[in-house]
């Protein structure tokens, strides 16, 4: 038993600081942290911890989405219908639906004041700038994923808010057409678009996501933690 | 000095804020534990003898698009037993179809999928088919039987005369009312029948030749069989709706209003109606148009708060698909086509309208004996066909959604029918056979003193008909146009200028020629 135990965790009790750096980097969930921090920075006030907020919408995202993935056909007949089925038969679908619309806006705000507060402390500047620009994807990357799961629920609201989004993609000069006919699949908001947006948001833009993700925390860690104003000073 | 972190109170809180999560997040899967359709069961299970179990029931029948989870709360209708003095567990009243073979919201209207009361019943926001109120609740079989046609309204109730006068209710049935143990004949218009049922009766009669079939059975003739079958046609179950669709097509509504794509073009069109206003939006605009509809061009019929309802019945009944675009709903006959499309403005039997608050508008009493005298059924035919541009008929050969050519015919044919045939017009043949040119200017003058009171100095049309209008000159020969000053119209008020009356002497041949030449001078375009 005990060897089977020592095979997971390999290390031990953490009340030392060996055993303490062990348990955060033989651990693949914590490693992302760091194994020493600042206290500054993982004071509260320091990032409102907005980053780590969006990942964690995220997470519930991922988890509900899939929950709602197995009561959801992307076809026009039953997409409707699906909705209508979670809201009155399904046994807390009207809280799975909720939990995932309430953290979809959540997310979009929580990176949007991830960015300002990242872009009012300065920390888009060497050597950041280009977690900054991988910054910028992930939110073009949490827009997108809110667009595409607008149409999924194949109402009114969700048909013309994409008629009328993907008529501003078409009014771009020259190849405007063309990108409305890539967003759609065809010429209007139907079965097509519909499979097509259930793809990308089920599938491609939560991968993209995830890796974005990754590449985002792992540089924020090479390039020397959270960015604070005075590393000099000794708190 | 390098602060330090309270491990161990950063870890309590999250202990305690993962309770607290924990806790928020069952409220969820408790709160559908006590869902209200749950609640409905228990208490069904409380006051019936035996309980159901607690659980979602439905009527899925794909191939009518149903998912009807109505039965979940009104158990009486589906797999419970029917509990009396509860009127949400009680039995549906008896009905041609069984719930359970087509759902509850293919009739009734309502959210099938919804398990809450207000959601299942339509009442949210944008709902496209509320529940329709029970007392239109006949309105529902117009999803499917859109196309039950009243076969002609004036038909059916002399086949209702005759059903009662050839005594058939001494074997049959209708509606609980008759005697006998014959077969009940409510509903049998959509059960069907043979229509030949004399001949089946009397080889019945011949095979029994002791009972009632011996006594009291005698041959029906042939018309007779043919009303009362017109009659049997609207024994469909549903007399509201049936009684408002008679109305509807002896009121005239297609002569302004369009029903599936036929019919005039000056108000709404009537399949559509139910989308935008409330049942009870409708029985009021029926009693008095202009109230809801500020300037509405819709005549007020004064009708009855019986005959508003049946009306709104039907308006409702017309949510379903029926017939397609440009099927013909009305009977062909020309009563009931002159009821469908004509009575609303010229009257039931051609007397002629007035209506109108603002500035009323006189329709033509079309059915006069002295207008029928002098028209001629090109004249007839022409008019219905071309209409009269400007004013409010319409020209219904010729516009969308208008009347084909053998349907005018038998207009025209039914319009004879309102006024004997005409005595030969001998005195005044002289007036027919001139063949003097009219002068236009001194027609002006005669006019002016005779006929601008009236048809306007113009000839625009005031309380009286139009007359500058190219489609009128156009059918209107001199022959018409010179019997009809001659003659006038009795009852109206166009008098007779052969005869003189106070204030306006009688008129002479070459006095009319001129006024026809002037009348014929102002239309020209």
């Amino acid at each position: 038993m005990n060897r089977v135990f020592r095979s997971i965790v390999r290390h031990g009790f953490p009340d030392t600081n060996r055993n303490r750096s062990l348990a955060v980097f033989t651990n693949f969930f914590l490693h992302i942290h760091p194994v020493k921090a600042r206290l500054r920075a993982i004071r509260l006030t320091q990032t409102w911890y907005l980053g780590g907020l969006s990942a964690a919408t995220f997470f519930i995202l991922t988890v509900t989405g899939i929950l709602l993935m197995f009561y959801y056909h992307p076809s026009v007949p039953r997409a409707y219908e699906d909705m209508k089925d979670l809201e009155f038969v399904v046994s807390a679908g009207v809280f799975l639906r909720n939990l995932h619309r309430w953290s979809a806006h959540m997310m979009v705000a929580l990176v949007l004041l991830h960015m300002i507060r990242v872009f009012f402390a300065g920390a888009y500047r060497p050597p950041r700038e280009f977690n900054w620009v991988i910054g910028v994807m992930l939110l073009l990357g949490t827009v997108l994923l809110s667009y595409t799961g607008y149409l999924l629920p194949w109402d009114q609201l969700a048909f013309w808010a994409v008629t009328v989004g993907t008529n501003m993609a078409d009014a771009v000069p020259v190849i405007g057409g063309d990108i409305k006919f890539l967003m759609l699949g065809g010429n209007g908001v139907n079965e097509n678009a519909l499979l097509r947006f259930y793809v990308l948001h089920c599938v491609v833009l939560p991968a993209a996501l995830l890796v974005g993700i990754a590449v985002h925390v792992w540089r924020v860690r090479k390039d020397g933690g959270i960015y604070l104003k005075k590393p000099e000073s000794n708190e | 000095m390098e602060p330090t972190l309270n491990i161990r109170r950063l870890v309590a809180w999250f202990a305690v804020l993962s309770i607290v999560l924990t806790g928020l997040l069952a409220i969820a899967p408790a709160k559908s534990q006590r869902s209200e359709w749950r609640q409905v069961q228990a208490r069904y299970n409380r006051v019936a003898p035996d309980p159901v179990p607690v659980e979602i029931r439905q009527v899925w029948k794909p191939e009518l698009e149903v998912v009807d989870r109505c039965t979940s709360c009104h158990l009486g209708m589906g797999s419970g037993v029917p509990v009396s003095g509860e009127p949400l567990f009680a039995a549906h009243s008896p009905l041609p179809h069984d719930p359970k073979d087509f759902g509850c919201t293919v009739c009734h209207g309502g959210q099938g999928r919804a398990t809450t009361s207000d959601a299942a019943h339509g009442k949210v926001a944008n709902w496209k088919e509320p529940m329709l109120p029970l007392e239109h609740a006949q309105a529902g079989c117009g999803t499917c039987h859109g196309d039950t046609r009243p076969a002609s309204p004036a038909a059916a109730s002399r086949g209702q005369a005759l059903f009662a006068r050839h005594d058939c209710r001494s074997c049959h049935r209708i509606d609980g009312v008759g005697r006998g143990d014959g077969p009940d004949l409510s509903g049998i218009g959509a059960k069907g029948y043979t229509p030949e049922w004399n001949l089946r009766h009397l080889a019945l009669k011949a095979a029994r030749k002791t009972g009632a079939w011996a006594t009291s059975y005698e041959s029906v003739e042939g018309p007779h069989v043919e009303a009362i079958n017109a009659y049997l046609d609207t024994l469909i179950g549903a007399p509201h709706l049936m009684a408002g669709k008679a109305l509807a097509h002896e009121a005239g509504c297609l002569g302004c209003h369009k029903l599936r794509g036929t019919g005039g073009d000056d108000g709404p069109e009537l399949s559509t109606v139910w989308t935008k206003r409330t049942p009870e939006w409708i029985a009021e605009h029926f009693k008095d148009p202009a109230k809801l509809t500020p300037g509405s061009l819709m005549p007020d019929f004064a009708f009855t708060n019986a005959q508003a309802r049946v009306l709104t019945t039907y308006v409702l009944s017309l949510r379903g698909p029926g017939r397609r675009k440009g099927e013909r709903e009305f009977a062909k006959d020309g009563a009931t086509l002159y009821g469908t499309f004509c009575a609303a403005c010229h009257g039931p039997n051609g007397e002629g309208r007035r209506y109108g608050t603002n500035n009323p508008t006189t329709f033509p009493a079309i059915g006069n004996p002295d207008f029928l005298a002098v028209a001629s059924d090109d004249f007839l035919r022409a008019s219905i066909e071309k209409g009269r541009p400007g004013r409010r008929m319409p020209s219904w050969g010729t516009k969308e959604g208008g009347l084909r050519p053998e349907e005018i015919a038998s207009l025209v044919a039914h319009l004879r029918s309102l006024a004997p045939p005409a005595a030969a017009v001998g005195p005044l043949s002289e007036a027919f056979t001139s063949t003097a040119a009219g002068d236009a200017q001194r027609g002006a003058r005669v006019y002016a003193a005779n006929c601008a009171g009236c048809h306007g100095e113009k000839g625009e049309g005031k309380d009286g008909p139009a007359l500058k209008n190219a489609a009128f000159l156009e059918v209107a020969t001199d022959g018409y146009l010179r019997a009809t000053i001659l003659l006038g119209r009795r009852n109206t008020a166009m008098r007779s200028f052969a005869r003189g009356s106070p204030g306006f002497p009688a008129l002479g041949v070459s006095e009319i020629i001129d006024i026809i030449a002037f009348i014929r001078s102002r239309g020209a375009p």
